[in-house]
């Protein structure tokens, strides 16, 4: 079982569907451990009250993810090929060592601030310009 | 580093998804190879060269060392 909890030992389109039926359990066991975790130790039902519902509507979405495309193989061979792809490997390696450097600034200099105004806008564009791609 | 995997994909007559279905890669990395902004790894250069029967010198090549050949 805890083969499949790393994605360099997913070969074929099956490693890629039991490398999800780990972890989608793993993360909702894990959710509701952080959340019982938090009651017994702060009982701030407001704050936790948030925690669950920030949590729950991803895990909701990912949950009908899962489904959609466990239930769609040419969907399932596409994301898996997304995930194992090596160039893509290689972009998420650097994007790991830009968060690094960014965390290790923040605990040992200033933290970075970004406006939200910007982020948003890209955010959008991104958006847009992945429908504008599907449509095509 | 300079490649042939568009000369040999238009040679066979298969596109890039289709090349990029049978190497298991996505068709990104296909477009970045022919473009040359990638070079490929050791195992999905060896994978190009046998999808296209042939050897990997012969699809991947260093531009400059072939230039300093013909001086």
């Amino acid at each position: 079982m805890f083969h499949y909890l790393f994605k360099h030992h997913i070969k074929t389109d099956e490693d890629y569907k039991r490398y999800h039926l780990v972890w989608f359990p793993l993360t909702i066991v894990l959710a509701i451990g952080f959340v019982l975790v938090a009651i017994k130790g702060s009982g701030r039902i407001a704050a936790i009250y948030g925690f669950v519902t920030g949590i729950t509507i991803p895990l909701i979405c990912y949950g009908i993810w899962l489904f959609v495309l466990l239930t769609n193989p040419k969907r399932l061979r596409a994301a898996r090929l997304r995930l194992t792809d090596e160039r893509r490997k290689l972009v998420e390696q650097v994007m790991t060592f830009l968060l690094a450097v960014a965390l290790l600034y923040t605990a040992l200099w200033k933290p970075i601030l970004l406006d939200s105004t910007p982020l948003l806008i890209v955010f959008y564009l991104i958006f847009m310009y992945k429908i504008f791609r599907i449509r095509k | 580093m300079t490649n042939k995997i568009k000369a040999y994909r238009t040679e066979h007559g298969i596109s890039q998804e289709a090349l990029a279905e049978a190497m298991e890669v996505t068709r990104q990395t296909i477009i970045s190879l022919e473009k040359e902004k990638y070079t490929a790894s050791l195992n999905l250069a060896y994978k190009l060269a046998q999808y296209f029967n042939t050897t990997i010198e012969d699809i991947f090549f260093d531009s400059k060392s072939d230039k300093e050949e013909k001086r």
